[in-house]
């Protein structure tokens, strides 16, 4: 292969990269949060609190939020921007799935365990003395 | 003699608390500027390491701390390590080691130790290295003609090593309660220490407020600040000092440049009680310092 055919090739799979990924359709979920993220209990307790679960869709159209490997939805709602608080009773870290025809997107609670997993610092990291 | 002693007793008790009103209403109102609702999530985070971690670092700059105590130097500051281990339970915190009991979301109790600090004024071996590494310090050039008080230099004092139990509550001011007790046969006293510490973030700068006062027993103060036969032959200068508190005002700030470097900055002053003041060892009845640096962890 000589030079030119090398970079006739390169230029071919640039734009074969480019078409692909702007072929790709658009998620009807603009945004996933939930608020808070991270859930610190004593060990070898559960983390019981409530969540913040929010969303905003690009078009009025049913979406459902699912935890883990669970095909029974915590919530369902046909709205542009959901927000919705539910309690939550978790013992390990877990994922949340929204879920919209085709489309889905992921968040995580983070469940750490006080000695086991973290500790809580006399002084944060940048302090001096 | 006596109601002159009076008099000056109750003088000094109202000086005392003019600078206790100072220091409260500086206090709060930078606790009201430095808040942020926005900040109290991310600050929470940072409250937090992983267990079984280290924290290798080092802070280089310059700094100095000031010491109280007749005749002797400013100690300046170039390096400040940090070598800290967090286990499951067992902490490590340069010269300081914890054990915790109880761990609660915004609560520990832990079974703690640490270097006293009084000793790090006096003459004696590696000083300046328990300065660093105890973050306390530095001195002011003598006044003798300004003061009225008879000044003695001070001789040779023993550090000694503190141990005992804290309590330490995590919330919107976190708040931290310890009683000590000298564990390495030197003076067998003992100091009790509360600390409030409020910590904010402005567009990426860390700060942190702290105030802390430390009551100290007799036996303590009488080791380090008295005066006997031992260190002047004129029983005119013999000075007694019994137990007495150190109030301790400080701001940290950090600017993070990156994972591993951030530029830190620490000032404090050190309000010394009474019992300390008068000493005939000491010539101001402050210490302050200050640190500016870049600090490393790895």
């Amino acid at each position: 292969m000589c030079f030119k055919q090398k970079v006739l090739f390169i230029i071919i799979l640039y734009f074969a990269v480019i078409f692909n990924s702007s072929a790709q359709p658009i998620s009807v979920i603009e945004e996933f949060t939930i608020k808070p993220g991270l859930c610190i209990v004593e060990e070898g307790k559960p983390c019981k609190q409530s969540f913040i679960f929010s969303w905003r869709l690009r078009q009025v159209i049913e979406a459902c939020l699912y935890r883990g490997e669970n095909n029974q939805s915590l919530h369902c709602a046909s709205k542009k921007k959901v927000e919705v608080t539910l309690f939550m009773d978790l013992n390990l870290s877990d994922q949340f799935f929204l879920r919209v025809n085709n489309n889905q997107a992921q968040q995580d609670i983070l469940v750490r365990q006080l000695t086991r997993d973290v500790r809580q610092v006399r002084r944060h990291v940048w302090s001096v003395f | 003699m006596a109601e002159r002693g009076v008099a000056y007793s109750a003088s000094m008790n109202l000086y005392d608390n003019q600078k206790m009103k100072s220091f409260v209403v500086i206090l709060f109102t930078l606790l009201n500027i430095l808040s942020s609702a926005q900040a109290a999530e991310r600050i929470m985070k940072e409250q937090y390491i992983d267990s079984n971690s280290w924290i290798l670092g080092a802070s280089i700059g310059y700094g100095k701390l000031s010491n109280p105590l007749v005749e002797r130097d400013d100690i300046p500051l170039y390096i400040l390590p940090d070598i800290r281990y967090y286990g499951n339970r067992l902490s490590l915190d340069n010269l300081n080691v914890s054990y915790s009991l109880l761990e609660k979301p915004g609560f520990v109790v832990e079974l703690v130790g640490s270097q006293n600090q009084d000793g790090i004024f006096f003459p004696g071996d590696d000083r300046k290295g328990y300065a660093a590494l105890a973050g306390h310090h530095p001195g002011s050039p003598l006044d003798l003609l300004g003061n009225e008080k008879k000044l003695i230099a001070p001789k040779h004092r023993s550090m000694s090593y503190l141990a005992g139990v804290e309590m330490r509550y995590y919330g919107w001011l976190n708040l931290f309660a310890s009683w000590q007790s000298d564990v390495s046969n030197v003076h067998h006293g003992h100091e009790t220490r509360i600390r409030a510490i409020k910590h904010a973030k402005l567009a990426g700068l860390q700060l942190s407020l702290e105030m802390t006062a430390v009551l100290k027993s007799k036996n303590l103060i009488d080791y380090y600040y008295s005066v006997d036969i031992n260190e002047s032959a004129n029983f005119r200068n013999f000075y007694s000092a019994g137990s007495t508190t150190n109030y301790l005002l400080k701001v940290n700030f950090a600017y993070p440049l990156s994972k591993n470097f951030a530029f830190v900055g620490s000032v404090q002053n050190k309000w010394l009680g009474s019992e300390i003041s008068d000493s005939p060892v000491v010539i101001d009845d402050s210490s302050n310092s200050f640190f500016v640096g870049i600090k490393y962890v790895l």
